[in-house]
């Protein structure tokens, strides 16, 4: 496999994909989970799509819906203006993932297709209803990110299929966001629980009219709590039922235990950033 | 400069004509029989040209006081090596590791200090009684522990344990060895601390005299203590490689392999008991710590012994009662450590005098102050401080250092959930090696060149840590020189002798005064030839500015070039070998009674955290570090290893543990084994406290180590405070700040 | 093998490389820039840092081949013998630097920051060298010397 082992680095999505089809390749973009994950033994990834020279897939569209392109960086998304604007918690998780190097270079479709429960960008994707546009051939089919992921480092994506990029619609200006993340320290640090909450206020300012919700860390894909969406639609701000809502988020999540922390504290912590995501969220919301 | 430059050259940076790569097969099992190593599959690679079990090891196998260069019979831990594979590339290399097959017969592991004493356990090492570390055992008596006990008012039972902590140094282990033509001599380049040691090793597994084996030492990527037995053993790995091959070859190991096969701080036990009378003093305090030591361990019977000394903190307390021993266990081991013991017997130690103080119901800052060791007291072996004695500047210390911080006990409680809490610790670190192994004694040579500039080499080497500035500095100040004269050329180990392990901050302590030495006979030489010039009497000759006259007649002068022209024309030696010894110490090992250390160096340290108490994260906002240094040299240079040393103690405090599971490590990389980042440090300031002591160089006494070994104390003390809860166990990491306590992950050990 | 052609320290380099090879090993050993080292190969150290179009970089985690036709700036090409860089300068005037080690990759995100940022603040400057890990300094001198040169006390 090494010595056949071909390289391509095609210019345009299409012709990627038919590449895709003809042959066995791994796709490689930023790399910055690739080349860890293949650490030492590189040649193993045997012949390679490069898929960083499409510049059709780079960038952020904004129009009626948001289109973030799969090539798009953790640091292009972090200082986008109408991201840093409009969805500043969606730039705080780019700002969140690994170091300045790791920014530079990994991208938001990396982020995604990987597949970790613990991807930064997740749960406020999930939280804003993002879609993925995925495409194998001359296919392309539309899927919820919520349901993209199936199991750490698994997900629906086919092989030869392709991640082309995440939409979502802007949500209205009564909305606001916020995204909390519990590392060890304050730089490159893997989530042990994270949340996404994202508020929409009714037009009077007193009802919740509509809530997103999504955990990472806390199970074998980023969760979305609807359960607890459902109790806070609708609940009043003045009067909020908290302690309820905590209670059900608990029993929706499945955390476990790992290197960074156990099941127990990742159950009791996201419970903590939760109510403070849901109390910052509306906070926010309050000043727009 | 060329460490700015990118042209500073660390061992993996060079490479020599054919040179060849290895790859150690590390064990698969913690605990196992070796039953067969099958290197067919790796010797099919074609780039693979060897593969060395412990067949070819041509000297001795073991090296070091029980450590193997490749493990025959059994395998005692995860980082054991069991065969080398050389090959053409480093890639083939690693491909011929992954090909070479053995097979195992496990052995229930002893992964924890209970395993090791439980009765019946299984042996680490066989051809041993039990699992306790030869000549780890140490006691320290002192007074009359039971009567102590009788006259206090209360006892306090405490229990106190830290972690495996890793060095973390950012170069991993590099080793390259380059034969001669004719076999008769080795040079290792590498990334050692020690080369001496490595020296001893290299020549024992080759079964060649050590002056045959040359160690040359490069830039090194940081040690902090633990650039010893795992560089050493693949040294010897290396050269026994090249012997094979007659080619050089290059061992550079891997992230993980450093983590999984090299050295950690050791993780202690301590067991409290003590005596205090309602007015705070201390009246009695029995100690028994436990050291883990993992497969092998050379060094617990030093660091033990360090910590013999050191367990009861710097305080007056009348009746000791010390135990120290440490236990093998299949795990990865402890080695030596920036601290060496010290870290972890502070943190117990001063954790201790919190928990005291609560007791009372006293400040801390009270506690300590009481029962501070000052002028008139005698040390836990007994010297006498004060007037006659060693300095004892601790009470100066704890007043200045609370006023500079302007130290209060938060008000308590606190609203909110994110709490502030102060925390204090105490030390005093016995300089240089001590007692520990006889004499503490290095060599320095200093030679003055035809054309004036100046040749200097040490027996100790300059780790990262500015020995080179250092040593620079007090030969140009002898010499009144510019410091531009000096040239500093890497250590090598055939052209001084055995100046020992450049440990215990001897560096600038001992080394700087065989330099101090060297420079002074130098110095006199100079004068000689200056003396004859100017037909003055050299001895009330001096020198400054490179310019030598009798301050009487200042007039009449003559310059240092001129002297040294002179000096080679009429055939006269500007060079000296000097040799400082701090002698051989009186002191009972039986009772830790008698002169432990020449003196020692003291400090405290006081650090504000906020702790969130709905998450356990911990923020470090500030803290001052207050040390002794005798005489101030180089003010900067003190601070610089004070922030780091501080940096690496607040990572020991909240952060970093070595995570093993059934004795596999887990924790293999930055990723996992988690040090602090540019964005999680305090803003540190340092208190530089001098004390006229006249033991180093200019009255320097080094503060590498205790610029860490009070950090991680301080913190822990800041959370307890913060929380109300006191968490026995280092790291104090989120869960455990969180709950106040330890939770057991599922499948671990620990 | 795979031909490429890229600037590195303003000098075009062509050359055939292994489709799996790292971009640091590319310029460790065919170009001899030592500069770049590996810590870890996992992107957490940072001591593999390299410029790359005008953004910090690991070059542990690139292939070479993803480098073709990259403007890439090691630490070889701050400064030269004359006349060094003013973080150089700083770096060495404020003693930040102890063992060396990460000392190229820190200087590197510091340049990175202040040629997109000439006046950073502190909280700015330990976020953009926060993907560089330091055992031996503890930081602070490296921010000071960062520091120095972003309020013109140091160099032009």
């Amino acid at each position: 496999m090494e010595k056949k082992a071909q390289y391509f680095a095609p210019s345009a999505l299409e012709e990627a994909l038919k590449l895709l089809q003809k042959h066995q390749l791994t796709v490689i973009a930023g790399g910055t989970d690739l080349l860890v994950q293949n650490y030492e033994k590189l040649p193993a990834l045997g012949s390679i799509l490069d898929m960083s020279r499409i510049d059709a897939l780079k960038g952020i569209e904004v129009g009626k819906e948001v289109s973030i392109y799969t090539l798009t960086t953790h640091a292009q998304l972090e200082a986008h203006p109408w991201i840093k604007e409009k969805l500043p918690f969606l730039a705080a998780a780019a700002g969140e993932v690994g170091s300045p190097q790791v920014r530079n270079r990994g991208t938001a479709g990396g982020n995604i297709v990987n597949a970790s429960p613990a991807a930064d960008l997740a749960p406020p994707l999930i939280s804003l209803d993002a879609r993925v546009f995925l495409q194998k051939g001359n296919e392309e089919r539309i899927i919820n990110l919520e349901d993209f992921f199936l199991g750490p480092g698994q997900s629906v994506l086919e092989k030869g299929e392709l991640l082309v990029k995440v939409v979502f619609k802007p949500p209205p200006a009564r909305a606001a966001g916020c995204y909390i993340k519990i590392g060890q320290r304050k730089a490159q640090a893997i989530a042990i629980t994270s949340v996404a909450v994202l508020v929409e206020m009714a037009a009077d300012g007193k009802e919740i009219a509509d809530i997103r919700i999504c955990l990472g860390s806390v199970g074998p894909v980023p969760i979305r709590a609807r359960k607890t969406e459902a109790l806070l639609q609708g609940a009043s701000r003045a009067n909020l039922p908290l302690k309820e809502a905590c209670r059900i988020l608990e029993a929706e999540i499945a955390p476990m235990d790992d290197i960074r922390g156990t099941a127990w504290y990742r159950q009791q912590v996201s419970k903590t950033i939760f109510r403070r995501a849901l109390m910052q969220a509306l906070a926010h919301g309050e000043v727009r | 400069m060329s460490k700015v430059t990118g042209r500073a050259r660390f061992a993996d940076d060079l490479s020599f004509h054919g040179m060849l790569f290895a790859s150690t097969v590390y064990s698969q099992h913690p605990h196992a029989r070796i039953k067969k190593v099958d290197m067919s599959k790796a010797m099919d690679i074609p780039e693979v040209l060897a593969v060395i079990t412990p067949d070819d090891v041509p000297g001795s196998n073991g090296v070091m006081r029980g450590f193997l260069v490749l493990a025959g019979e059994k395998v005692k831990y995860v980082g054991d090596g069991v065969a080398l594979v050389v090959a053409k590339s480093e890639t083939a290399a690693r491909k011929g590791r992954d090909a070479v097959v053995v097979d195992y017969e496990p052995l229930p592991p002893v992964l924890s200090i209970d395993d090791a004493l439980k009765s019946g356990a299984s042996l680490v090492h066989e051809d041993k009684e039990d699992n306790i570390i030869s000549k780890s055992r140490y006691q320290l008596k002192k007074g009359d522990l039971e009567r102590g006990f009788a006259e206090a008012d209360f006892i306090v039972e405490r229990t106190y344990e830290t972690q495996f902590v890793a060095h973390a140094y950012i170069e991993p282990e590099v080793v390259i060895a380059v034969p001669d033509f004719n076999q008769e001599f080795m040079t290792i380049y590498g990334s050692i601390q020690n080369p001496f040691s490595a020296r001893a090793a290299v020549a024992a597994a080759l079964g060649w005299s050590v002056g045959q084996v040359k160690i040359v030492q490069n830039a090194v990527g940081g040690t902090f203590g633990g650039k010893d037995e795992c560089a050493i053993l693949n040294a010897c790995r290396a050269a026994i490689a090249s012997i094979k091959t007659h080619r050089p070859v290059k061992l550079s190991l891997s992230r993980e392999e450093s983590m999984v096969e090299g050295p950690k701080r050791h993780p202690y036990r301590f067991n409290f008991k003590v005596g205090v009378k309602k007015d705070g003093s201390i009246l009695a305090m029995k100690s028994e710590l436990i050291a883990q030591g993992g497969a092998y361990n050379n060094k617990a019977q030093f660091t033990n012994w360090r910590a013999s000394i050191h367990a009861t903190g710097p305080y007056n307390i009348p009746n000791i009662e010390t135990r120290v021993f440490g236990v093998y266990t299949n795990t990865i081991y402890g080695g030596a450590m920036r601290g060496f013991s010290s870290p972890q017997c502070i943190f117990a130690q001063e954790s201790l005098m919190d928990e005291i103080a609560q007791e009372l119901d006293m400040d801390p800052l009270e506690l300590r102050r009481k029962n501070a060791l000052s002028p008139g007291h005698t040390l836990p072996d007994g010297q006498l401080l004060g007037e006659g004695g060693l300095p004892a500047p601790l009470p100066d210390i704890i007043d200045n250092t609370a006023r500079k911080f302007k130290y209060s006990k938060p008000a308590q409680p606190q609203e909110g959930s994110v709490k502030k809490g102060i925390g204090i610790a105490c030390g005093f670190r016995g300089a240089g090696l001590g007692a520990e192994a006889g004499a503490d004694a290095t060599g320095a040579i200093v030679t003055v060149q035809s054309d004036g500039s100046i040749t200097i080499v040490s027996g100790l080497t300059d780790n990262g840590q500015g020995l080179k500035v250092a040593f620079s500095q007090i030969v140009a100040e002898v010499l009144g020189v510019s410091l531009d004269r000096i040239v500093y050329p890497t250590t090598d180990t055939s052209i001084i002798p055995d100046g020992g392990p450049t440990v215990a901050s001897r560096g600038v302590m001992i080394g700087g005064r065989a330099m101090e030495k060297a420079a002074l006979e130098v110095k006199k030489k100079i004068l000689v030839v200056a003396g004859e010039i100017l037909q003055l009497d050299p001895e009330k000759l001096t020198i400054e500015n490179e310019e030598i006259f009798s301050p009487d007649n200042p007039e009449k002068r003559v310059s240092y070039m001129d002297v040294v022209s002179r000096a080679y024309a009429t055939g006269q030696m500007l060079a000296a070998l000097s040799w400082f010894s701090t002698g051989v110490p009186e002191f009972d090992y039986e009772t830790g009674q008698g002169k432990s250390y020449p003196t020692y160096s003291w400090g405290m340290v006081i650090t504000e955290v906020e702790v969130d108490t709905e998450t356990g994260l911990v923020k470090v906002n500030r803290a001052l570090s207050t040390h002794d240094v005798g005489t101030a040299i180089n003010p900067a240079a003190i601070k610089g290893q004070v922030y780091g040393g501080y940096v690496m103690g607040q990572g020991m405090a909240v952060l970093e543990d070595i995570e093993q599971a059934n004795g596999f490590v887990k924790s293999k990389n930055f990723d996992e084994y988690l040090i602090p980042t540019a964005m999680d440090i305090p803003d540190i300031d340092v208190l530089i406290v001098e004390t006229g002591d006249t033991y180093g160089p200019f009255g320097g006494k080094s503060v590498g180590e205790p610029g860490t070994e009070m950090a991680a104390a301080s913190v822990a003390n800041a959370i307890a405070q913060a929380t109300g809860r006191r968490i026995r166990n280092l790291p104090c990491n989120l869960e455990r700040v969180f709950l106040g306590y330890n939770l057991t992950r599922q499948g671990t050990a620990r | 093998m795979v031909p490429i052609t890229l600037q590195v320290n303003g000098q075009e380099v062509k050359a055939e490389i292994a489709i799996h090879e790292r971009l640091l090993d590319f310029l460790r050993n065919e170009l001899k820039l030592l500069g770049a080292k590996e810590g870890c190969g996992h992107g957490e150290c940072g001591t593999c840092t390299v410029i790359m179009d005008g953004q910090v970089v690991n070059s542990c985690l690139i292939l070479a081949v993803q480098a073709h036709g990259a403007n890439i700036t090691t630490i070889e090409g701050l400064g030269n013998t004359e006349e060094l860089h003013p973080l150089q300068e700083s770096f060495i005037e404020h003693g930040a630097v102890q063992c060396g080690y990460c000392t190229p990759g820190m200087i590197l995100s510091a340049k990175n920051l202040l040629d997109k940022n000439p006046h950073p603040t502190r909280k700015e400057i330990q976020r953009s060298i926060s993907g560089n890990l330091c055992r031996c300094t503890g930081y602070q001198k490296i921010v000071e010397a960062i520091e120095a040169v972003a309020e013109g006390r140091k160099g032009r």
